[in-house]
């Protein structure tokens, strides 16, 4: 394998160069950090639905599609990518074990740094619970690769204000369980790392792990190659897919962490999802007018309630009785459980996920 | 379906051929109907999101069909023979989590008006070969990593 020890880059080369490595058959791993901040979708996600075109206009953020998986991240030469392109290999890919392969010397350099990291499956590295390296993967050209970064700092604000929110409400959940789930190097450390540093910390844990690692260089046909890359994600057959119909809209803080909103019914709910339950819940819109605060009573009351239309529709159910309120309990537990499960947006810390 | 092979608890229906790619394809009247084994189904993670190719499109066998993705993973799959796109799975898009909960029913991915008869494409085997496939993964696989 090949280590192109990049530095800061071009922001779009930070991205075409995971892309184009594959298609030549370059196994490799890429340590690197974008010159200017942009936004990253993954490969599935909806662009209108996730990014607010509007603020990304005004502060000129571009934003990028990349083939592997995860959500939406804003990303800055605040955060050290690395970007593993394993062998070309047949048969499906053992998802696990590739992402515990290619963090294993994430973990290690974030422990040489004096940072215990965790690894979270899918695929997160977290401190005491909270995200410091996400990440996202997929097979390009019949190579799985594995992408990903470390926060050396997070700009919560830009990321909160970049993602598409229905209401301002949804907006200033997200980056609340951003910064509460999400933790960087500068808040561990008590200091701002030297980029430098860091990059070289993971790139001797990386040669250790799957060295020796040959020096590699950008080079003509490496440089062909994601000029090829660039070429056809822009044209119409890139990414290959419309945009779906998915209920409400989410956003995943981190593995376990969502804030949600849906409406129904005359209803409007937002709510912060942990581990399962439900968190935070705010209920507005016609259905509550009048009775503002037996609906805040109710948000109490459901705090920590596994998000099941049982468990949700009897506390619901109780609480109408003692309110007195004509309330269908079934719908609004329906209302609180409609998700699918998706994970749409990957905010923050899905911003390590390039 | 009147036998499956099976291993490690994961169930290979024998009223259709198989993929190295993990896909079935099943023979009905004129059109061949593909979905992911169970293999995938159980091993993969949840199905989050299905990018399928649009109807009345052609696929050549061996390219690129479809793309899962499931924790936070990207992995695509190659047509298992060459046709022409009649219909896609298009309730997939709202409930992904259906090639997880039913890989051989309501979890089809496309169904195709093959070139030509699936039992004489390339490449394809009996449930039985498949299963006897997988297991060797699997043991591949175990020292692989």
């Amino acid at each position: 394998m090949e280590l192109y020890f990049l530095g800061g880059r071009p922001w779009r080369e930070t991205q075409l160069i995971y892309h184009a490595l594959p298609r030549l058959a370059r196994p490799a791993v890429v340590i690197c950090w974008p010159e200017s901040p942009y936004l990253c979708l993954g490969f599935s996600q909806d662009l209108e639905r996730e990014v607010d075109a509007e603020f990304c206009a005004r502060r000129g953020l571009p934003v990028f599609r990349r083939a592997v998986g995860g959500g939406l991240v804003y990303l800055d030469s605040d955060q050290v990518f690395f970007q593993v392109v394993l062998p070309k290999r047949q048969g499906l890919v053992p998802v696990d074990a590739v992402y515990r392969r290619c963090l294993a010397p994430v973990r290690e350099a974030l422990g040489e740094m004096g940072v215990v990291a965790e690894f979270r499956p899918a695929c997160d590295l977290v401190v005491a619970g909270r995200k410091i390296s996400g990440n996202g993967g997929g097979e390009i050209a019949g190579h799985p690769v594995v992408v990903g970064n470390v926060l050396l700092d997070f700009d919560f604000a830009t990321m909160a204000g970049a993602v598409r929110a229905p209401t301002e409400l949804f907006r200033a959940k997200v980056r609340e369980m951003m910064e509460l789930r999400l933790t960087t190097l500068t808040r561990e450390l008590g200091a701002m790392p030297e980029r430098e540093a860091v990059a070289e910390c993971l790139a001797r844990a990386f040669a250790r792990a799957f060295g020796p690692l040959a020096p590699g260089r950008v080079d003509g046909a490496l440089r062909a190659e994601m000029d090829a890359v660039a070429e056809e994600m822009a044209g119409p057959d890139w990414p290959g897919h419309e945009p779906r119909p998915v209920p409400g809209r989410v956003v995943k803080i981190a593995e376990g962490c969502y804030v949600r909103h849906m409406e129904g019914g005359g209803l409007q709910a937002t709510w912060v999802e942990v581990e399962g339950a439900l968190h935070e819940a705010h209920f507005s819109g016609p259905a509550v007018a009048g009775r503002g605060e037996a609906w805040e009573r109710l948000a109490r009351a459901l705090t920590g309630v596994p998000l099941t239309s049982a468990a949700l529709g009897a506390r619901v159910r109780a609480w109408a009785r003692r309110e007195g309120l004509d309330v269908d309990a079934l719908e609004v537990a329906r209302l609180l459980t409609g998700h699918d499960g998706r994970a749409e947006t990957g905010a923050g810390a899905e911003a390590g996920a390039v | 379906m009147a036998w499956e092979a099976e291993v490690l608890g994961w169930r290979f229906p024998d009223d259709r051929l198989y993929h190295r790619e993990h896909l079935w394809v099943k023979q009905e009247g004129g059109e061949a109907v593909v979905g992911v084994t169970e293999y995938v189904a159980r091993t993969a993670g949840a199905v989050l999101y299905v990018t399928l190719p649009p109807a009345g499109s052609t696929v050549q066998a061996g390219a690129e069909l479809c793309a899962l993705e499931a924790a936070k993973w990207v992995g695509h799959f190659p047509a298992p023979a060459a046709g022409s796109i009649t219909a896609v799975n298009s309730a997939l898009a709202e409930r992904p989590g259906t090639v997880n909960a039913d890989p051989y029913g309501a979890g089809w991915l496309v169904r195709l008006a093959p070139e030509r008869p699936v039992e004489a494409a390339e490449g394809l085997m009996t449930a039985e070969a498949y299963q006897e496939y997988v297991a060797r993964l699997e043991l591949e696989e175990a020292g692989a990593l």
